[in-house]
């Protein structure tokens, strides 16, 4: 299936792109997917301990299942305000 | 009133959209853009959000206080885009019966808001150097790599 991911922040900055499409096996989960991402963007690994995961704009953790319907956003830590 | 703009903040409509007759009080916070930061001097901030978890977010956030604090009603605006100093980035608003409520409450909004919200500031001073403020991800010095 595919997972359309959103990067944001030095995430973006790092990827040189704001959305990318991967493609992972039926029923992978979040930590399936982030090991696909780090192998297209390993620029990504510099920061990779404190990036934060969404799963249709929800904090998610890596254990969380993934469907073809999934957005799943990537980004540091929150600095708003 | 819970929105993410790329306008000025009407911090005045703000205010007023929380006013309410049971409540004795008001408390209006305002984030500001600092222009000095130690040695450093900031020439602008640019605001990047993830709209649509932002606004959930500070929906939930609204709710969380009203559960923690007797508030009447809450106000939550951030701007995003390009600021500079002294420009408003982000006002909350909250009307409570009584004062010290009202500022207990605003204070666990803008905290919780700079922890959760998924918003980014991306510094730019003065001396050209450009930095995202990740807390907890160290800025590189100036003229050094990331490690």
């Amino acid at each position: 299936m595919k997972i359309k991911v959103l990067f944001f922040a030095k995430a973006r900055s790092l990827t040189g792109c704001s959305a990318h499409e991967f493609e992972v096996a039926d029923g992978s989960c979040l930590h399936d997917l982030t090991t696909s991402i780090y192998t297209v963007f390993p620029e990504l690994l510099s920061i990779g301990s404190t990036l934060l995961w969404a799963v249709n704009g929800k904090y998610s953790g890596q254990d969380q299942i993934l469907s073809d319907l999934s957005e799943v956003a990537c980004f540091p830590p929150v600095s708003g305000g | 009133m819970i929105r993410l703009t790329e306008d000025v903040i009407n911090f005045e409509d703000v205010t007023n959209s929380v006013r309410d007759v049971r409540a004795g009080a008001v408390v209006l916070f305002l984030g500001t853009v600092r222009e000095i930061t130690g040695s450093d001097e900031t020439s602008h901030l640019f605001y990047e959000a993830y709209p649509e978890m932002a606004i959930r977010c500070m929906h939930e956030l609204a709710d969380e206080a009203k559960q923690r604090f007797p508030i009447q009603a809450v106000a939550i605006v951030h701007r995003t885009g390009t600021l500079g100093p002294g420009d408003v980035s982000v006002a909350i608003a909250v009307s409570t019966p009584h004062r010290a409520q009202a500022f207990e409450a605003g204070q666990w909004l803008i905290d919780s808001l700079k922890e959760r919200v998924p918003i980014w500031k991306q510094e730019s001073y003065k001396d050209g150097r450009v930095d995202w403020v990740h807390p907890g991800l160290d800025a590189p010095a100036a003229g050094k790599e990331p490690s």
